[in-house]
């Protein structure tokens, strides 16, 4: 009992005695406001990259093809799986798991179950990408980082991911030849495309000048010989057309 | 200055720490001292030093305290400084041994609002835990502690334990058919 009452006092009059002696000192209020300042900005910032990264993927995956693929059937579904940019996709995971760490020191988040503020963190990315994607905010950067307004930007809209698939390929018609036709792509390249009896064509065969298509076939150098070729809308209005 | 505080309540006292009386710091220490101790204890084993993790945890408390807002309870926000630093307590000993998340926090789950108090009577769960307390595994302890030695509510176990409030009633569920065939098995021996 004795020995209790003097732990108890030791504890006690050492903590007040570190206090008065100045080696103890609590932080101020502003502290504990730029520490939640900082958490939110932090916050903020994970969301605009995780968010810029999602809609980088979906542009990266209509301006290339890779998104139209799952329409030729099985084979176009193998193929799209094996060309999604999955470092990119992974590293937005990786932000959303970030951003779910983070919201985690909010009472409203830890509150309810992981599950919830994972859907809603979700959810929040998905509704901005559509915004961007409505705003048209790749197309717009991708045209000016072209037209070298953005030089940081160009290395970006200008990487392989865009253009160099082996088996989709996406561009505008120049040329109908007597085998085929000829395909500029992005990043001006032009390929041949040859089409036999196999070929698929979606809607029809009625393929003209300036037509954005989709092309599924494997690519050996400047050829390709279409297994499956899609007319599209060109919805972002990033194929250069003579 | 401690005759005048006694009356007062642990928000008013915390206020006034907050407002430079470092003396009304020593009252909140003699306040909760022992049930801190205690808390601590049902995780700590006896070798371990529990004066150095409470010295710890009061010495937290006083620098964070302009973080508390005195318009809510005091004691969650205190067993809450205590809780993260047990667990990094218990982090230091035995590496790798908390995992970063657990799969009862992930999905939703459903628990009946009936509290285990209302369901057994107060003395016989308190003799069963006294008994059987340090056999449940530590996730299931917890909360135990603080419902039933600190009077915690769920809502305020939930913000101690940084975990959703249906996984507070879900490990009490839990908890409480744990306690029943362990205790039996120790009357037993």
């Amino acid at each position: 009992m004795v020995n209790h009452m003097e732990e108890k006092q030791s504890v006690k009059e050492s903590i007040i005695a570190k206090i008065k002696s100045g080696e103890i000192k609590m932080h101020p209020r502003l502290y504990f406001v730029l520490k939640a300042a900082l958490i939110v900005s932090v916050i903020f910032v994970v969301a605009l990259v995780a968010l810029y990264i999602s809609s980088f993927v979906l542009f990266i995956t209509r301006a290339n093809g890779t998104w139209f693929l799952p329409r030729f059937g099985p084979p176009g579904a193998r193929i799209f799986f094996g060309s999604l940019p999955w470092f990119l996709i992974l590293a937005t995971i990786v932000l959303i798991l970030i951003l779910e760490f983070l919201a985690k020191k909010f009472a409203i988040i830890y509150r309810r179950p992981i599950v919830y503020s994972i859907i809603g963190i979700v959810l929040i990315v998905s509704l901005g990408v559509f915004a961007l994607d409505r705003a048209r905010f790749h197309p717009n950067l991708f045209r000016q980082a072209r037209q070298g307004h953005w030089p940081i930007m160009e290395s970006i809209y200008r990487q392989p991911g865009l253009t160099g698939l082996k088996d989709a390929h996406r561009g505008v018609v120049t040329e109908l030849t007597d085998n085929g036709f000829k395909l500029k792509k992005l990043n001006d390249e032009i390929l041949q495309i040859t089409t036999d009896e196999k070929t698929r064509f979606f809607p029809d065969q009625n393929l003209d000048e300036n037509d954005v298509v989709v092309v599924m076939g494997r690519r050996t150098d400047d050829t390709v010989l279409a297994k499956a070729v899609r007319r599209l809308d060109d919805e972002f209005e990033i194929f250069e057309r003579r | 200055m401690r005759e005048d505080l006694i009356g007062q309540g642990d928000e008013k006292i915390a206020e006034l720490v907050q407002n430079g009386q470092t003396e009304a710091f020593g009252v909140l220490i003699e306040r909760y001292e022992d049930k801190i101790r205690r808390y601590a204890r049902k995780f700590l084993s006896e070798g371990e030093d529990i004066n150095d993790a409470l010295q710890d945890i009061f010495i937290k408390v006083y620098k964070n305290i302009q973080s508390f807002d005195a318009k809510r309870r005091f004691s969650p926000w205190l067993y809450r400084i205590a809780h993260n630093e047990l667990v990094n307590v218990i982090k230091k000993r035995n590496k790798n041994s908390l995992p970063f998340f657990d799969l009862d926090t992930i999905f939703p789950q459903y628990f009946s609002d009936n509290s285990l108090k209302s369901q057994i009577d107060n003395n016989d769960m308190g003799r069963l835990l006294d008994q059987c307390l340090n056999k449940l595994p530590p996730k299931y302890r917890e909360p135990i502690i603080l419902y039933y030695y600190e009077d915690l509510s769920y809502k305020e176990i939930a913000d101690v334990m940084e975990i959703p409030v249906s996984t507070v009633g879900v490990r009490m569920k839990r908890a409480k058919d744990l306690v029943r065939p362990l205790c039996e098995k120790l009357t037993h021996f």
